[in-house]
């Protein structure tokens, strides 16, 4: 029980993670062609065109461990799926090679910026209905594990897309908005929005759709847990040094 | 087999699929953890930033990690695990449940890796030395981290030990295994080094100028040395079959350990060489260099993926996912059932409870109105199509052109685990195997391929 626990605790905390920078990789070329359009380089532009990439490496980054933790608790529901999903993560995988050189395109480049912006977009909403259909083929896999393509589809799929697009871009309009310079107060808004998706999310799944939520194979929490705690809190140690020694200004040299 | 359905990637197969996936990857991530070495050493050599040539070296090593590392080395890295988890479900399900905190400790270490590269990256002209080498030190750490946690995992497949998770991460070749990819991976970074120096208008600087940069680089390719007696410390820690595999029972194996052994002489001979004169490499040497260390790693990757087999997970896990334990139990089923495809998984007493046939036969038809090359074609879905396509990489009809007539096919089938070591027992009855066979001349006569094409001459 605690094992599972832990499992679907960290499901929901690294899913609410990962949210945010989906906020941000969807929301950001948006809100940033809205704006070059209008011929003002707001916050959203400015990202685009000096860190666009690195949240698109974070998005991918972060995306891994929800993926990890969707492994161990649908186990055998989640590979059925993920192999009738088939060759949607391959193709998905490509595209997003092409979309991360893009953003370095965009960071770049001076010239051919509207359309390669507009370029972004589409395939983002690409990603919109792959990754959407991944998602919730991923999540709700006991649910579709035959022939995904060929009709059984939940009907809901579509329009939990089209909701992911519009949340992600007002979460992103907000995160943009926000008049306060502090990063922290950012960074925290969008983790609460990012929170409460990934609550909702296993709201309808437990509560609404009844399922409850799934286990992992192995009951028992295994001992070496211990070594993932260590290194979960030595990497935040780390990241908080790191960051660190890239903002905090040199002690200026003390006088003779 | 039964658990999960099986996809049919035409000519190439899925194995083929995940290996050049996991090509490219291997490439980038050892490129990447050796990078962190260098980085690091570096770093270290010029406090004040006052060598050119190793400054613009940093600059280079940098824009490759950032454009080159986390673009390419990353999706290729959720590539392998995309790929495995569709064409080897079993064997992924198994190393994920068992290994899962450690995937999750050698992801906090990526995440490290990210983050500290990118904040190197952009910030590294304006920082300070000793800010600049802390963060390469954290690099170097967290990226040889991520490689500490995940070798093992990787050396469990060949050197499966039982118990808990810690106790399958220490198999006996996990610390050879460490250590071999460790020093290959700085042997990588530094022939990239040596051949991004001669590239112009990349790197325009004298020979003199050049002297320092190479003088680091050297003082850690004199190490690869230490290749040797890893690679032997690994060859004891290996069972003896999977070792005889490269020691000539199987000749591509043997071929391609050769190929592993010489290219990495002459580059350790090289670099020794070099080191010992501080030699200032022609872009030709450098690239043949790079060239045999890429070779080299390559090869070195089949012969651990081949020396494994009839295994994904040895010795629990064959090849074609079948459990090891679960034969006796199978063969039994099947012939009280009259075919393996009539039974049950093996997982009783669960809703997966299905016909083992179910994810490889159509719903509509029935066991017993199919013909038997129609029976034959669901046998090699579930027990060959893993490694075997049918026209194209590994081909079942250029293996079988030889066969001759049923009765050689038959026996060649029952007994292939024994005539052929790095083969899977067949599991099924003797109508599976006439169906099998059946399925297979029924390839041959579909594709012009005469079934004994290996008879052409008559015996004498």
């Amino acid at each position: 029980m605690l094992h599972a626990k832990i499992h679907q605790i960290f499901l929901v905390g690294s899913f609410a993670l990962h949210y945010c920078f989906i906020v941000l990789i969807i929301g950001t070329p948006v809100l940033a062609l809205w704006q070059h359009l209008r011929k003002r380089d707001g916050a959203a532009w400015q990202m685009l065109r000096s860190y666009y990439p690195v949240i698109v490496s974070l998005t991918i980054t972060t995306g891994v461990a929800p993926f990890l933790f969707a492994q161990t608790l649908h186990h055998r529901h989640f590979y059925r799926a993920f192999i009738n999903l088939y060759p949607l993560p391959l193709i998905g995988l490509v595209m997003l090679i092409a979309f991360f050189y893009l953003a370095y395109a965009v960071v770049n480049s001076s010239r051919w910026l509207t359309p390669i912006l507009i370029v972004q977009i589409l395939m983002l909403a690409c990603f919109a209905l792959f990754f959407g259909a991944l998602y919730n083929g991923l999540i709700y896999p006991e649910h579709h594990q035959e022939q995904f393509w060929l009709g059984e589809r939940p009907p809901w799929l579509w329009h939990s897309t089209a909701a992911h697009l519009v949340v992600a871009t007002g979460a992103a309009a907000i995160f943009y908005g926000l008049r306060s310079r502090s990063w922290w107060l950012r960074g925290g808004v969008l983790f609460g929005i990012g929170a409460i998706v990934a609550v909702i999310r296993a709201v309808i799944r437990t509560k609404v759709l009844g399922d409850g939520f799934p286990k992992p194979i192995i009951e028992e929490v295994d001992p070496s847990i211990v070594v993932f705690l260590l290194g979960l809190v030595l990497m935040i140690w780390v990241l908080y040094k790191a960051i660190r020694l890239a903002i905090v200004e040199d002690a200026p040299p003390a006088p003779d | 087999m039964g658990d999960f359905p099986i996809i049919d990637v035409p000519l190439i197969g899925g194995g083929l699929s995940i290996g050049l996936i996991a090509v490219i990857h291997v490439f980038l991530a050892h490129y990447a953890v050796g990078v962190g070495f260098m980085l690091y050493g570096l770093e270290r050599s010029d406090p004040g930033g006052k060598i050119p040539s190793i400054q613009r070296m940093l600059d280079l090593l940098g824009f490759s990690v950032i454009y080159v590392s986390f673009v390419l080395g990353a999706i290729t890295g959720v590539g392998i695990w995309f790929s495995i988890s569709l064409f080897s479900p079993d064997a992924t399900q198994h190393l994920i449940q068992t290994f899962v905190w450690f995937w999750a400790n050698e992801y906090t270490f990526f995440a490290v890796e990210i983050v500290v590269g990118y904040i190197y990256y952009y910030n590294r002209r304006r920082l300070s030395w000793e800010r600049r080498k802390q963060l390469t030190l954290i690099y170097m750490l967290f990226t040889w981290g991520s490689l500490l946690m995940v070798t093992p995992i990787l050396s469990a497949m060949l050197t499966w030990r039982e118990g808990n998770a810690i106790v399958a991460w220490l198999n006996p070749s996990a610390f050879p295994s460490v250590l071999l990819r460790t020093l290959s991976a700085i042997a990588l970074a530094c022939l990239v080094i040596l051949a991004l120096a001669t590239v112009r208008p990349w790197f325009t600087f004298s020979k003199e100028e050049k002297q320092p940069l190479y003088r680091i680089v050297y003082r850690y390719m004199a190490w690869f040395f230490l290749m040797l007696p890893i690679a032997i410390w690994y060859r004891l820690s290996i069972p003896a079959t999977a070792a005889s595999f490269a020691e000539g029972s199987s000749v591509p194996i043997s071929m391609f350990l050769a190929g592993t052994a010489f290219f990495s002489l002459v580059v350790t001979v090289v670099s020794w060489y070099a080191f010992r004169r501080v030699r200032i490499l022609q872009a030709e040497a450098a690239a043949m260099l790079l060239v045999m260390g890429l070779v080299a790693t390559v090869s070195a990757e089949f012969v651990r993926e081949g020396i494994r087999k009839p295994y994904i997970i040895a010795p629990i896990l064959y090849s074609n996912a079948i459990w090891a334990d679960d034969v006796p139990e199978w063969r039994r089923r099947a012939h009280e059932e009259g075919s393996v495809l009539l039974v049950d998984t093996l997982y009783p007493g669960t809703a997966e409870e299905k016909p083992a046939g179910r994810w490889q036969l159509p719903d509509d038809l029935v066991h017993a109105q199919l013909s038997p090359a129609e029976r034959g074609s669901y046998l090699f879905r579930s027990q060959c199509l893993i490694c075997h396509t049918r026209k194209g990489f590994n081909a079942i009809l250029h293996l079988t052109r030889a066969w001759g007539d049923e009765g050689f096919a038959a026996e060649a089938l029952r007994n292939q685990h024994i005539s052929k070591p790095f083969m899977p027992p067949f599991v099924g009855t003797d109508r599976d195997v006439t169906d099998l066979t059946a399925y297979i001349q029924s390839l041959h006569a579909r594709h012009d391929s005469p079934f004994d094409a290996g008879r052409t001459h008559a015996p004498r």
